[in-house]
């Protein structure tokens, strides 16, 4: 039996504004009762219609506009006073010193790391080491037309809840859907 | 004399003769003898391995179906890291599931009876119904001898995940076509603990990590599975009025459906897989929010195009460039066969 609690606690979800404890009791009762999720998928439309009339598409990427701001600022370096008034010879001294401190490190750590990577297992070194992929002059799903962005979540759900992997996988293919978020 | 003398030289040299062919088929003889004891252990031990993959991936499908657990997943792609929520149980022989966000605005999607729902940022709901079994193909399990064109199946060790001890298998595509996967499967329960995305070069794309996990067994019956797995479903070829050309290498059209929308359009969905990656594409007749060119999301990938009023998508788990082909060879059969 659906509630005006149960209403408002829908429309908080939809909203973003439930926490994570209430979402999932939420998402449940959704789950268990036919007519939540009737209710469920009329707000939702309900929704997408005011968003279609007065969203501003661009404000779907904010973090990676803010990203991208970041990324073209010059980095602020602390400034050493009087770096410029130090005497050559003060310089060549200084780099010998390092010089020197280089070698004996590499004197002391050379035997240890040789001895280290000798030791290495090949297999079963599962380290988590990112391979930096090239980046891809395009736009992420979900970022700039919310009719466009809905359409191909629509269309990857899906996909997912047919593709071959995912019996295999469980809910682990919607980890992209669910796990992206913040980025875009 | 000169006769005699003559026959016991020919008699002599036919004996050399005979001595060295001896003394050749012999080297021969040990030489094969020498490289089949060299591959034997070497064709025994893939053997080994292939099988004890194969045991692996059976086990952790049935795992992952079968048993209740409740854990925290990170999700690690080009450097950030997601924090989820992951609960899967069986009640009376249904599964149910629930992945949610545990950062940021609430995401979250729910698997139960035959439904997949997912609520989105920005408030707007997805809810795809799997309509009895004919619709969609069974999607459970991976069979490692299916996969031999595309992919190299293999045991790649051990690690210690989540403070357990996991074994590694990877399946590793042999092209740029389609990603692969290195899953880190509990040595106890068969949960995939720790599962890598990774490309042609075995290096990770995402990876998805239990940092917490509790299992128990369920205690009503166990999930029932009926229908064809799309692992094995043979290929079929497009009917009506679609044709694919150029599809992506080792890629076969195994199921179409339609999905009619609220305003009474149809979408016509084709899916082809290589029975481990997949890729969709959707036809669709309302040219409204059509893509053109590409799009992605973590490693899915989409890309679109319009074609005499249809608007054309490809989405899936696999490089840009599959989807790209694919869409690239969508074509009108009228349009095809005047080609």
């Amino acid at each position: 039996m659906m509630t005006d609690e149960h209403r408002q606690r829908l429309s908080q979800l939809l909203d973003g504004e439930l926490g994570s404890r209430s979402a999932l009791r939420v998402l449940d009762a959704v789950n268990g009762d036919g007519e939540l999720r009737g209710t469920w998928e009329r707000y939702g439309l309900i929704g997408q219609a005011i968003r279609a009339e007065g969203i501003d598409p661009g404000c779907r990427g904010i973090a990676d506009q803010v990203w991208a701001r970041l990324e073209q600022e010059p980095i602020p370096l602390p400034v050493s006073r009087g770096s410029a008034r130090k005497r050559p010879g003060a310089r060549k001294l200084a780099a010998l010193a390092m010089a020197a401190s280089a070698a004996f490190v590499a004197f002391l750590a050379a035997p240890t790391l040789l001895q280290d990577s000798g030791s290495i297992p090949r297999e079963g070194d599962m380290a988590p080491r990112f391979v930096e992929r090239e980046s891809i002059p395009i736009s992420r799903l979900q970022l700039e037309q919310p009719g466009l962005a809905s359409k191909l979540d629509l269309y990857l759900v899906t996909h997912q809840a047919t593709a071959p992997a995912t019996g295999a996988k469980g809910m682990l293919p919607y980890a992209t859907l669910v796990g992206y978020e913040s980025g875009r | 004399m000169r006769h005699w003398l003559a026959m016991s030289l020919g008699d002599s040299r036919r004996v050399w003769v005979a001595g060295l062919l001896v003394i050749l088929c012999w080297t021969c003889a040990i030489a094969s003898a020498v490289a089949s004891e060299g591959e034997a252990p070497h064709s025994a031990g893939e053997d080994a391995q292939t099988g004890r993959s194969a045991e692996l991936l059976a086990r952790m499908a049935e795992a992952v179906r079968s048993l209740d657990y409740e854990g925290t997943l990170v999700y690690l792609h080009e450097n950030r890291l997601e924090a989820m929520d992951l609960r899967h149980q069986v009640v009376d022989g249904e599964v149910h599931e629930r992945l949610i966000s545990l950062s940021g605005p609430i995401r979250a999607v729910v698997r139960a009876q035959e439904r997949v729902m997912c609520v989105m940022p920005n408030g707007h709901p997805i809810s795809v119904e799997q309509n009895g079994q004919s619709r969609f193909l069974e999607t459970e399990g991976i069979d490692p001898d299916a996969l031999v064109d595309n992919y190299e199946v293999r045991m790649l060790g051990a690690a210690r995940i989540a403070g357990r001890d996991t074994d590694v298998v990877g399946i590793i595509p042999r092209d740029a076509l389609r990603y692969g996967y290195r899953f880190h499967i509990d040595r106890e329960t068969a949960l995939p603990l720790k599962s890598d995305l990774i490309d042609q070069e075995q290096q990770p794309l995402e990876q998805l990590m239990f940092t917490s996990v509790a299992v128990r067994s369920p205690e009503g019956p166990a999930p029932e599975s009926s229908g064809q797995p799309v692992r094995s479903a043979p290929a079929t070829s497009a009917e009506g009025r679609w044709r694919f050309l150029e599809v992506p290498a080792g890629f076969e059209l195994v199921m179409h459906d339609e999905m009619k929308q609220p305003g009474g359009s149809i979408i016509e969905h084709f899916m082809f897989t290589d029975r481990l990656s997949a890729y969709s594409i959707y036809i669709d007749q309302d040219m409204e929010n059509g893509l053109e060119g590409a799009a992605s999301i973590g490693a899915v990938h989409a890309a679109g195009r319009s074609l005499r009023g249809y608007q054309l998508i490809a989405v899936g788990e696999v490089p840009m460039q599959t989807v790209q082909q694919a869409v690239g060879g969508v074509r009108l059969k009228d349009a095809a066969d005047s080609q």
